[in-house]
Order: C-alpha cells, then structure tokens, then sequence
C-alpha cells in the first residue's frame, strides 16, 4: 500500500469548511489557480452558476451554488418570522477531499499518488501514466485528465502546507469559510459545530475512503439535509456502492499491485462507461 | 481585545504537526529516495506545484486594490520586475491578509496581453452620429460602431501631446475669440460651463492623479469637470453633506462590527466581499441580525437572517414605514423617550416640525407601503421592528442599527432629496448616527472614488476639498474683503455691509463674535480659495486689492457649476462641448442609454482618452494614451470609510505606458506652449498680488507674492521623504502631489506631517492605541485601528461621535497632550500644535456634526495663512521661506507694525503656525446642528403642500385620460401649476415614482420626481434636436410601451462578485472571465414558467431605448411581487459587458435610460421599465 504505515485517519492536517460563512466569491477558485499556475478554462454560460461546471484539469477547486427552497424560521426577542417556502442558496466550495485511505492512491498502478505525513493525497505529475483508475476510483469524480493526458487534482496545496503556509484558498477566504488545523483539533471543532446543530460531513463515512476525509464540511441542518444530498455520493456515505462492487471486481489490492494491461484497460473501459452515464445525467 | 475579527488557522496545530512530520522521517528506516518512489515520502519546495520557486526570493510590496473601496491591501510577490504572487497584507485592518476574486485576480490587471502600451492617434473615421441613435437592438448598435474602426497610428509622447495641444488650441482661441472670453462685463474670468472642454476621471486614480485632473480642469477655466462618483454616490454625498455636514459614510468598517442590528439594501457580500468578516463579527460578538432589502436573492441575501424582496424604486416607502412603526406602532412611541428628546437638541427641529414630519409618516403605514414595494406585510413589520427595538434611542446607547447601502439606494430620480435622505434621518431619529454600531453606511465603488471626490471637490462645482467655486463676481469681492480682514475665520470675520443684499443668509451673524451655518460655509469657501490660489501660483480676488468693492474682480476659478457625467453627452450633441478628456474612465460602457453617450463622444472635435485597455471609450477616442496600471504607481486611496492609505510601486510602467501624474502634468506643458491655457489674471495682466490687511480702517501692506501658476505644475525632484521612487518619479512625484494636496485641501490637512517629514498615510500599524494615548479609550473600546493610514478630517475614524464615551461607556476621557490635559467626550482625532509641534486632541470636546468646517484661527487678522510661508516651495524642497515680514501686531502703544516670523514666534511660541495654520476647535465649535428638515425647493412645507399634492395628482389624472399620454399630462401640468411639484420645498422626504412606472395607479398618486430637474425635461422632450423621434427616449407608463408578446417587468441591473462596473477591468482578465463569461438576466423562475423560458434560452428585453438579448437565470431568488394588486417581475440585468474585450456581450446600459436624480444627475439604472419575452 503507498500510504504511510504511521498517519491514520487520526493524523496529519485537516480543513473545516464552514458553509454558514461562504459568500460565494470564489476567491478561492482563483487563488488555487493562480498559486498553482494553473491557466484558467474556457467556459460558458452556467444556469447554476457554477463555473467552470465541474472540476477540471485547470480549476481543482470549483465553487458549486445550490439552490434549495425549506421552512425557514428566524426567532429573535423582538420577532418571529415564519417563511413557508424560503428560498436559499448555498455555495459550495469543492475540490479533492483527501480521504484517510485514499481510494485514487490505491488504485494507482504506478503508485504515482502520494501521500505525505500531512495526509496530502498528491498526483505526481511526472510519475502519472494517465490510466485513469485514479478517477474511476474515486467516489467524488476529483482526477481530471489534463491535454497532456495525465490526471490532476487539489494536491493540498502540498508545497505550501509543507513550508508552513495554509492552503492558498485557505489563506484568501474573505470570510473564514476554511480552518485549517490537525485532524484531531477538527474533529472536536466538528463536535462542536454539531452541537450547535449543524450537520458535518466528512467523518462518518464508509471504509472505502478510509472513513473520513481532510476536507470537513459543516453546514446548518435546515440546508444541509438537501445540500449534502445533491452534492455528494451516497457511495461515500454509507454502503461501498458501485465502488466496493468495482473494487471487487478487480480486486483492490490485485489493482495497486498489477501492472498488467488488461487490468489497465479494463478500469479505463469502465471509466469511459461511467463518464458517458455521468455526462448524459448531466445534460 | 483587537486583532483579526477572527483567527482560524490554528499555528499552534501547525507547530504540533510539523515536528510529528519530522519525528517520523526520522524514525523511518526508508531512505527518502526509497520511499519517494514508493510513494511514502516526498518534500515539496515552495511554490514547487505551481512553477514559482523563486517565491522565496521574491520582494514583498503591499498595494492598494483597484477593485472596490474597502481598499484591501494586496502584496505582490515579485522577482525583477516579474510578478510571482499576490495574497492579501496581514498588516492591513481592511483585509487582514484576505481577498476576494477580484483581488486576488487584479495582478492580471498589470500583466495582460490586451494592454494598450504605446499613445495611439486615431486615423479611421468615427462612427456617424445619427446612425448610432437610430439604432433599435445592441446588434444594430454595435454592426454600426464596428464598421468604424480607430485605425491606430503609434506615436511618441511628443507627437501624441503635440496632436492634443494643437487641436485643443485651436478649439479654444477660437472660442475665446468669438466669445471674448475670460473678459467679462463685470471682471476677468471664465464663466465654468461654458468653457466647451469637458474633463472627466476618475475614481480607480490615485489621488494625486485625481487632484491633478481637476486641477487640469480649473487651469482650462472648466467646470464641465467630472468623475464616476457622479454615477455611484454622489447623491449620497448630497444628502448626507446637507443632513449630517459631510457626504461621506459616517464611519469605518470597524463600526459595522458594533451594530445589532444591519439593514443591507445592496449586497456587500458581492460588491465588497471583505467587508462581510466585519458584519459576520456583528453577528458572533452581539448577535446582529442581518437583513437585506433586494429585489434578488443576492449573495448578501444568502448569507442574511432575513431576505426582504421589494420593487426597485420603493425604498423611501420602506424608511419612512421603519419610521410609522417607530412613532405609531410601538408603545410608546420614541418621541416619548427621554432619550429623544434629549438627541432632538441636535437636529435643529422645533416640536412643531415634529408634529409635521409625524403627519407625512402616518400616510406610510403598513397596507400602503406593501402596496407600493411589494414586500409582504409581516415581513415589513418584522423587519422594522427588529430594527427600531435595537436603536441607540430605544436602548439608551446599549444597542445600535446599521443602514448599509450602494446603487440599490442611489440610482434613482429621488436618491437625494427622498431614498437617502430619508436613511439619513431613520439614523438620527433612531439616536443611531455618531454612535458606535449605528451608522450610515454608503459603500463606495471604485478604490479611490471617495478620494477622487474629495480631491476633486465632487468635480463640478467646486474646488479639491469641497470648497465651492464661486458663484459671482460679487462673491469674489466678498472674498478680496475677506482676505483683507486678514483671513479671518467665521466668529473674527465681519461681513462688510454693502454685501449683506447680493448675500442674504449672512445677515443673521454679520457682526464680529458671532457665526452661523451660513457664515462657517461662506469662510470654509474662501479659506479654500485662499489654499488654493497660494499653493497654484493662481490669483483671485479684485485689483487693487485695496478696493474690493470697486476694483477689477479677476479670478482664475472657474464661476459656477458645470456639466456633469449624465448631462454632458446631451449637452455635446447640442455642440457645447466640443473636446473632452477622459482619464482611465469608460462612459461608453457606465454610461445610461448608451447610444447618447456614444453618439455624443463621436460628435466631438476632439476626445482625448487615457486607460489600460482599448475600451469602448477609446474606441471613440482621437487620441489613446497608454496609463499605467494600478501596481506600477504610487499615491494614496481613500477608502470608502474615509482611511486613506498607501499604494507603493512594484515595477516600472510596461512599455511606454505612465501614470497619469506623469501624463497630466507633461499635457499641461504642452497644451501651455501651444497657448491653450489662459489664465484670467494673464488676461488681465496681473503677476503680482499684494498681500494687505485692513486694520481699523487703515490699510496695511502685509507682503507681495508673485504668480507663478507654472511653477504650481513642476513635480520633479523630491527630498527626504519625498524622495522619487523612481524616474519616472523624478519627473513628476506624487510625493510632492500629495503634500501639495495636504495644504490645498482643508479636509485632508495632516495627512502629511511636515514636522518629522512623514506621510501618515503609508503608517500601517495594526495594534490599538493605549489608555494615555490620544483617542486611547475609543480606539480601546470599539476597536478602532487609528495608526493605519490617516483618515479625514485629522484622523477622525467614526464621525460625528461627540459625546460616545459618556452614552456608550459611561465616562468622558483626560488626556494629556502638548503639555495640556484635555478632557474629552469622543473621538477628538489629532491636530499638530502650533506651540510644541506636538500632536493635541483636535475636536473638542469630541467630533460633531459639519466639523472641520467651523474652525479657529489664531492668525485671524494677524497674518496670511501659514503665516505667509512659500508653501510652493516648502513642499518641493523643504525649505521654509517666510516673507521678511508678513505678521500684523499691534504694539503696546497700539501702533500697527509688521513683523517678521522670527519675532512673531518669540513673541507669542507659535513656532509651528506653518504647520498647521493655527486652527483650533473649541465646544463654540463643535455644537453645530444635524438638519432633519431641509427644503431643497422653493415653496411650502409639507402640511401646507398638501392639498397642492392632491390638485397636483387629480390633474395629472384627468390629463392622462385627455391626452392618453403621460408626457403631455406632466407639461400641462408644469405649464398650469407653474413648476413640477409646485408648492412643495421637499423638506422631508416622500415616495414619489422611477421616471418609469410600472404602475398608472401609482405614477399618478405618488408622481415622479423627476422632472424636477431641466435635464429629465431635456429628455422627456427628447432634446436636442438630434435625438428627437430616436429611441433613446422613455415610456413613462406601461401603456407608453408596445410590445408584441411577452410580460411587463420591473428592470433593474446590478453586477456581481466577478465582474466590474463597465467591465474592462473584469472581461479582460481571464480569471474572472472562465467565472461568468458572459451578461445574463435574472429572471423569476414563475415568469419563466409563464413565458416557457428554460435555465440558459435567450431572452429579449424591449424597452423605449431598444432592445437586448440576453441568457436567462432562472431563479426562485428574484422577486415576483404584488404592487398594488398586480403582478410585478423584476428582472435584473447584468450591465458589465460591452462590445471590446476578451469576451464580449449587450450591456444592461443600453436599454437603461438616462434620466438622473433631481439634485445631483445620477442616472436612474436601478429602476425602469421593459417587456420580456423568449428570443426567437
């Protein structure tokens, strides 16, 4: 296995997104394309807002805008108000999760992805053969193939966590969306913030990833129900899915340590397949 | 206490981990080379991921952001001249290391291939004039436009300001010829308007850039002066200066975490993304409840408790129903408070006013304000009682509310005289404004658009710094009688008889000791003048200056007011303006009804443009200069509450690109040589003024001082701290700029200390002052970071806060300084003492309403301001030259000598007069009152106006059903009644309608204000000739506009997080671009439903000014209301993209129409009137 023997999913670094806070300026998105160097996608018009519409080779870190409509109630000493179909819109801030037992770094056959003792899941790029299994592998469709045909994705801002510095998004926020701290401060951050009745996601979910990712996520209850809902996977949440059935399929541990073709190949066919099925959900 | 609003990055987390990290490579037994091919261990170097791993070398260089005004500091990371990097300073309050998208994108501002690098000349033809009217869809509009390129030629400097000088020459004498101007029949100077040279820009300058484009403006005898402010706040700036003294907001940002309570009526969270850590603050330290006013469910909706939808153009019917809850709805009412009647000493009402402000509230209740906005009735009320149970008058001081706002409130007819004034006056009523966490909150666009404003004197009428330009030569003898009485200020001024007639308001104080509003404003004006005319080498005032009621009045001000930005495009249509220069603003794009600002800029004989890209105003252009961008300059920003900090340089201009303090200052030289620059005095002929007090009727000759407007226009050089960064500096410092703005504006006085040589403004101190420390327990107890930047007037953060300390905590504040224990009750800010040269509490007891303008002068009748010193040359080199005599005394014999400053600093200890000009205020000083009424009209008060308002409504009902035209309804109207709204002065505000209403029900009982003003009758007769029958016009009522198909909406624009005003400063960064690349229109997702419009179809929006197809958003976030009984959409269009560009697209402004604000001309965008139906 290429991950670390020492770092669990107790160890290494952590980022709280607290979604109460974000203003959805997205000055994340840019800051993580302009310390990374990356050129910035040609887009469209985007219905959701959202763009570029997903993670992209060039934008690892996309905000994504949800817009839900719930019972809000506001309570405060001098009034009550009571709005049967409030509308609300939730911006999402997304890029890799960094799950404690990374799927990607396991399916890698060249063993290409990286995990340092921050817990950063990292591409490397020179060493990435662009098969792909990385991005069947994962359950929140992060790796994007670049033109030069390799994969990249959030790296954690690795060559910055690492000399000290928080993440770039992490650092621009202009309204504290991001903690950026030890896993084990934002798992008690994350206790606290249920407290006050928000929902977390990120540290209850199943094996396969590990059963927590890096990347936290805690929004009130009342939007989270549906937001959570529409933005992540159920495969991540509870049962392995179609990923424990893939896993099985090829065999987990057979896929990291094989570097037979046929095994390539096959994980790329199924890649393909499920990337049509993802496009014509999507249009 | 103090510090960020709040810290998440745990660095004691991030200690812990880094030594667990390094713990185990030392326990692994996998040699790193080994285990990074397996993928165990890996180091990465800084900036490795990205490509940048010089970063660790780079220089750090913190500069002020070009985007909005909260003026968050940027710094750029760069190696060379190659910019690396760029994150947010930690070292500034207004960002504490953050940034939004725009400021983290704005370096691509600097390095971007679309960037205009040499000065061009136009060689094609412009596009013609009556085609560009004529043109019904922006498809046609822009085919046309397009089919005329520039054609550019690139040219030296030399050439391009030799091209400039020449053309502007011959415009010029030919002018002066036919007109004679500057001679006059009653003196020598130019009457400003008619000048046909129209200067505008900008509010993304420095202020030393800004200064000089107005000073450009004066030098041509030009008040057709102008700036973006016009269009963003100046009808803030009104109603706030003529409510609370000033225009400006009431306070910092630091004041918005203090609030309990905010009403947002724009969406800070995406005009000005910084500014929201400071509203969540509110919300975690007091439990503020957030709630925003918006048609749209805006990002600052989003984030709110509340989100309040209402109609565009409705706001003041909401105020005044926040004020109905206040006074008829709440037991009891708040004028039954001890604390009310205690604040009411300050607004200058009598109970009477009272009674009749109460009576024009009790028509606002809560059916009929919700049926004028829309918004639905518990909302309303909840949303006002919220607000008015947590005012400073409510709560005796333990809790304050907050009203923030931006376009949302300004671009309207009735921004001024209703929708902001009657913020202003909800602020004072409810004892919020001057306390901390209550006040009036007027976020600003542009980076520097309030220091453009200032430095500009809001352009049109007056001098930088808001000193009026004169109105007559009557005033100019007034002035010449003034400057004889030794400058005095308001209380040792005597006004001179034969004046009181022409100037009326003065005759209550005329005598000596005594001073008014009317007097304290007629000084600050000429103690302006006085600034101005020593540190321009300029001359104003009579000759000789002995005879000021029967010598030659010569002044080189322009007299009176000008065109301003909205009024200017109809006026060059009509051929009064013939040239303009436009320094880094694009009309073309912010402009209202585009094809009139279009067509006006090609009717031109000569457009001069400076900016960074070829925008659509440089499309127009005969002339396109290469500007630097906003990192390759220096100069000071005012934000948007007031701090004015520093820009430092991080490279040489690319290319042959200049700031414009090089540009403007070189253009002055060659339009000199070229004889397009005349001054009134030269006309005359006067190169000397000979200073001369009168001394109990005696006149005494003080000293002389030479003219010398040429030497006003040297900026090369520098010493000591104003030494040139660079050479381009060299040539013309800015350095030398801002101390010369330091002394020629009296707000921005101390701004520079020219005791230890130190621009205040670069200070970037982020700890709070001490107990003991001037403004010690203020700054202490609210949180106020005084010692970064400097912040007008002497350092005052939060206005108007005169007795904080006693309401909010209980106790007034002893303070020494200057060897002077003070006792205060507020925040005093800091003055430098003409005793010691030490700093001393200025505002005593503490900063009250229209302060600075009231001032002191210890020199009164004594000496010329700084005591006659060459301020001209002591900002250049240091030097401090005195006249060999220039102070008046009386001997113990009661002679009358002349003194040297030597003598008169041994004789009295003022050593440091220069510096400060002796100015004091004491409590005489600092009691001026708040103006809850105000009349802006002639005519009557409200309950006298009444049944006018009622003969004024049923008439225009009945002419409506005569003629079936609303615009025949108003003449007739106008044309009985005697004026528009005869009979009202406007003392309080009231809701009147947009120009377009969506409502006949409405627009007859609540009409317009706008024709009010002879530019809306310009348009609404479709005037000059050459529009007339054009659609460029308006449709009043629905029924004015025929439209096949489709549904009746409320139009209103807005911009968003990712784009920019006009949007050369977004389209063209392709960081912003890939987030929305492209306009579109919120449209409500019922409506959509009704009409079949689908998330992304095209959508063509028809009004009287042609049309625009657009994508659609569908959303539930936009608001489909119930306006008096009906069904009303409003959709809300996107207005930053235009024609050239990295992405381009049809512009909300080309179907907004051009009607403006009664009292200051900003256009009506936020509100008119269109059918909407699905593209074909």
């Amino acid at each position: 296995m290429a991950k670390t023997s020492f770092l669990g999913a107790d160890g290494g670094m952590a980022v709280i997104v607290n979604l109460d806070n974000c203003i959805g300026c997205r000055a994340c998105q840019i800051a993580c394309q302009e310390w990374n160097g990356r050129t910035p996608p040609q887009t469209s018009f985007s219905p959701t807002f959202t763009n570029p519409p997903r993670l992209m080779p060039n934008a690892w870190k996309v905000v994504m805008f949800h817009e839900i409509t719930r019972e809000k109630i506001l309570r405060v000493e001098e009034a009550t108000v009571k709005i049967s179909d409030a509308v609300e819109l939730v911006p999402l801030p997304f890029n890799c999760l960094h799950c404690t037992d990374a799927p990607c770094a396991r399916s890698c056959p060249v063993r290409a992805i990286k995990v340092t003792p921050e817990g950063a899941v990292v591409i490397a790029t020179e060493e990435c053969i662009g098969c792909g299994s990385c991005f069947a592998a994962c359950p929140f469709k992060v790796p994007q193939k670049g033109p030069d045909g390799k994969y990249y994705k959030c790296t954690f801002c690795v060559d910055r966590i690492q000399n000290s510095k928080a993440p770039a998004c992490v650092e621009v926020c202009p309204n504290r969306v991001f903690t950026f701290t030890s896993m084990e401060d934002a798992v008690r951050i994350a206790e606290s913030m249920k407290a006050e009745g928000k929902e977390i996601y990120g540290l209850d979910l199943s094996g396969y990833v590990g059963g927590r990712v890096r990347w936290i996520f805690a929004l009130s209850k009342d939007k989270a129900a549906q937001v959570f809902k529409k933005q992540f996977p159920e495969e991540a949440v509870g049962t392995m899915g179609s990923f424990g059935d893939l896993a099985k399929m090829l065999g987990v541990p057979g896929l990291v340590l094989a570097s037979a073709a046929g095994i390539i190949l096959g994980v790329l066919a199924w890649r393909k397949e499920r990337m049509k099925k993802t496009e014509s959900q999507e249009a | 206490m103090g510090g960020e609003p709040n810290v998440n990055i745990s660095r004691r987390a991030f200690l812990k981990l880094a030594s667990i990290a390094s713990a185990a490579l030392a326990l692994s037994a996998v040699p790193l080379a080994e285990a990074q091919k397996t993928g165990e261990f890996r180091k990465w170097a800084l900036g490795e991921v990205g490509g940048k791993p010089d970063i660790v070398k780079a220089k750090v260089t913190p500069v002020i952001c070009a985007y909005c005004a909260m003026d968050c500091s940027i710094d750029f990371y760069t190696v060379g001249e190659k910019i690396l990097w760029t994150a947010g300073s930690h070292d500034s309050p207004a960002n504490w290391g953050r940034l939004c998208s725009k400021g983290q994108a704005a370096f691509q501002l600097v390095d971007n291939d679309l960037r205009i690098l040499h000065p061009m000349i136009r060689t094609g033809p412009k596009p013609p004039v009556e085609e560009i009217l004529n043109a019904k869809s922006w498809e046609e509009y822009v085919g046309i436009i397009k089919r005329y390129p520039p054609k550019w030629r690139v040219v030296s400097w030399d050439e391009a300001f030799k091209y400039i000088a020449e053309k502007l020459s011959n415009i010029l004498s030919e002018w002066r010829r036919t007109t004679g101007a500057p001679k006059q029949k009653d003196g020598y100077y130019y009457v400003g308007s008619q000048v046909p040279v129209q200067v505008i820009g900008s509010s993304v300058l420095v202020n030393e850039e800004a200064y000089l484009s107005k000073k450009l403006a004066t030098f041509l005898g030009s008040a057709n002066m102008d700036s973006q402010y016009r269009k963003c706040h100046s009808s803030t700036v009104s109603a706030l200066a003529v409510t609370y003294g000033w225009g400006a907001e009431t306070a910092s940002i630091e004041d918005v975490a203090l609030a309990d309570v905010i009403l947002f009526f724009s969406s800070p969270a995406e005009a000005h993304p910084i500014s929201m850590q400071y509203f969540f603050k509110a919300r975690k330290d007091k439990g503020a409840i957030l709630i925003t006013f918006d048609p749209r469910l805006s990002r600052t909706a989003m984030v709110s408790d509340l989100w309040v939808p209402f109609r565009s153009g409705s706001e003041t019917a909401i105020l005044l129903y926040i004020l109905h809850y206040a006074f008829f709805e709440r037991s009891p009412p708040i004028d039954q408070l001890d604390e009310f009647k205690r604040l009411m000493k300050k607004w200058n009402i009598t109970l009477d006013d009272l009674n009749e402000l109460k009576d024009l509230i009790s028509q606002y209740n809560a059916e009929e304000v919700s049926r004028i906005t829309g918004t639905p009735i518990d909302l309303l009320k909840a949303a006002a009682r919220i607000y008015v149970e947590r005012s400073g008058v409510v709560t005796n001081h333990k809790k304050h509310g907050a009203i923030q706002w931006a376009m949302g409130f300004t671009q309207h007819t009735n921004a001024t005289i209703s929708i902001i004034r009657a913020a202003a006056i909800v602020q004072l009523l409810l004892g919020n404004v001057g306390y901390p966490g209550g006040g009036a909150h007027p976020f600003r666009g542009h980076s520097n658009v309030q220091g453009s404003t200032d430095v500009q004197g809001a352009g049109t009428a007056a001098l930088p710094g808001y000193h009026g330009h004169p109105v007559s030569a009557m005033e100019v003898r007034l002035y010449q009688d003034w400057k004889l009485q030794g400058m005095p200020d308001p209380w040792s001024w005597e006004v001179p008889e034969w004046a009181l007639g022409a100037f009326p308001a003065l005759k209550a104080s005329a005598g000596k000791g005594k001073a008014d509003l009317g007097k304290v404003l007629q000084v600050f004006k000429f103690y302006g003048w006085r600034r101005h005319e020593l540190l321009w080498g300029m001359f104003c005032g009579t000759d000789p200056e002995g005879d000021p009621e029967k010598g030659t009045v010569i002044c080189d001000f322009p007299v009176g007011s000008g065109s301003t930005e909205i009024v200017f495009p109809r006026r060059a249509l009509n051929k009064e303006i013939r040239a303009a220069f436009i320094f880094g603003e694009n009309p073309v794009a912010t402009n209202p009804n585009a094809k009139v600002i279009a067509a006006a800029l090609a009717s031109l004989d000569l457009l001069v443009v400076s900016d960074i890209f070829e925008t659509e105003t440089a499309w127009f252009a005969d002339v396109l200069l290469p500007a630097a961008s906003f990192a390759e300059k220096e100069g000071t920003k005012t934000s948007s509450g007031r701090v004015v900090s520093w820009s430092f340089k991080v490279a040489e201009p690319r290319s042959l690109s200049r700031p414009e303090y090089w540009i403007i200052p070189r253009l002055y030289k060659y339009l000199r040589a070229a004889g397009a620059i005349l001054l009134p005095s030269e006309a005359y002929g006067k190169d000397v003024e000979k200073v001369k007090f009168r001394v109990d009727s005696e006149i005494v000759n003080v000293y002389e001082r030479r003219l010398d407007p040429d030497t006003s226009w040297d900026y090369s050089g520098g010493t000591g701290s104003a030494t040139p960064v660079g050479p381009i500096e060299a040539e013309a410092n800015p350095r030398i700029i801002n101390k010369e703005i330091n002394f020629t504006v009296q707000i921005y006085d101390g701004m520079y200390d020219p005791v230890r040589d130190k621009f205040l403004t670069m200070r970037r101190e982020t700890t709070l002052r001490k107990p003991g420390d001037i403004d010690g327990l203020f700054s202490r107890a609210f949180n106020v970071y005084k010692d970064f930047g400097w912040s007008w007037p002497h350092n005052v953060r939060f206005l108007y806060n005169y007795d904080t300390l006693v309401a909010v905590l209980g106790t007034s504040y002893k303070v020494k300084a200057a060897g002077v224990e003070w006792v205060v009750t507020g925040e005093t800010g800091e003055i430098i003492d003409e005793y010691t040269g030490e700093y001393r509490p200025a505002y005593i007891p503490g900063h009250n309403f229209w302060a600075p303008r009231m001032f002191k002068r210890r020199l009164s009748g004594v000496s010329d301001l700084w005591g006659g010193v060459n301020m001209m040359k002591f900002i250049r080199t240091g030097a401090l030259e005195f006249p060999e005599k220039s102070f008046v005394v009386k001997g113990p014999d009661g002679g009358i000598k002349v003194i040297s400053y030597e003598e008169f600093a041994s004789l009295t200890g003022m050593k440091y007069l220069w510096a400060n000009d002796t100015l004091y205020w004491d409590e005489d000083t600092t009691t001026f009152k708040a103006l809850v009424k105000r009349p802006f009209f002639p005519g009557e008060g409200w309950l006298k106006f009444k049944p006018k308002y009622e003969e004024m409504r049923e008439k225009l009902k009945t002419y409506y059903q005569q003629t079936g035209s609303m615009k025949q309804a108003v003449l007739k109207v106008i044309e009985e009644m005697g004026r528009w709204y005869a009979g009202y002065n406007f003392q309080y505000p009231i809701h009147t309608e947009p120009a377009e209403s969506p409502d006949l029900e409405l627009a007859i009982k609540y009409p317009t204000m706008a024709w009010l003003h002879p530019h809306n009758l310009k348009v609404l007769k479709e005037e000059p000739g050459i529009v007339a029958g054009k659609p460029v016009g308006l449709a009043l009522v629905p029924g004015e506009l025929k439209v096949e198909g489709g549904e009746l909406v409320v139009l209103t624009s807005n911009r968003l997080t990712e784009t920019w005003h006009g949007g050369s400063m977004s389209r063209n960064l392709p960081l912003l671009v890939q987030l929305v690349p492209e306009p579109f229109a919120y449209v409500p997702e019922k409506l959509a439903a009704k009409l079949g419009i689908k998330p992304g179809d095209y959508v063509e929006i028809v009004t009287a000014r042609g049309s625009v197809k657009m994508r659609a958003y569908t959303t539930k976030g936009m608001a489909y209301l119930k306006v008096a009984g009906k069904d009303i959409p409003v959709v809300n269009v996107l207005w930053s993209f235009n024609f050239q560009g990295r992405v381009i697209g049809p512009s909300g402004n080309f179907i907004s129409p051009d009607v403006g604000d009664v009292d200051t001309t900003i256009q009506e965008t936020k509100v008119w009137l269109g059918y909407i139906r699905r593209a074909g």
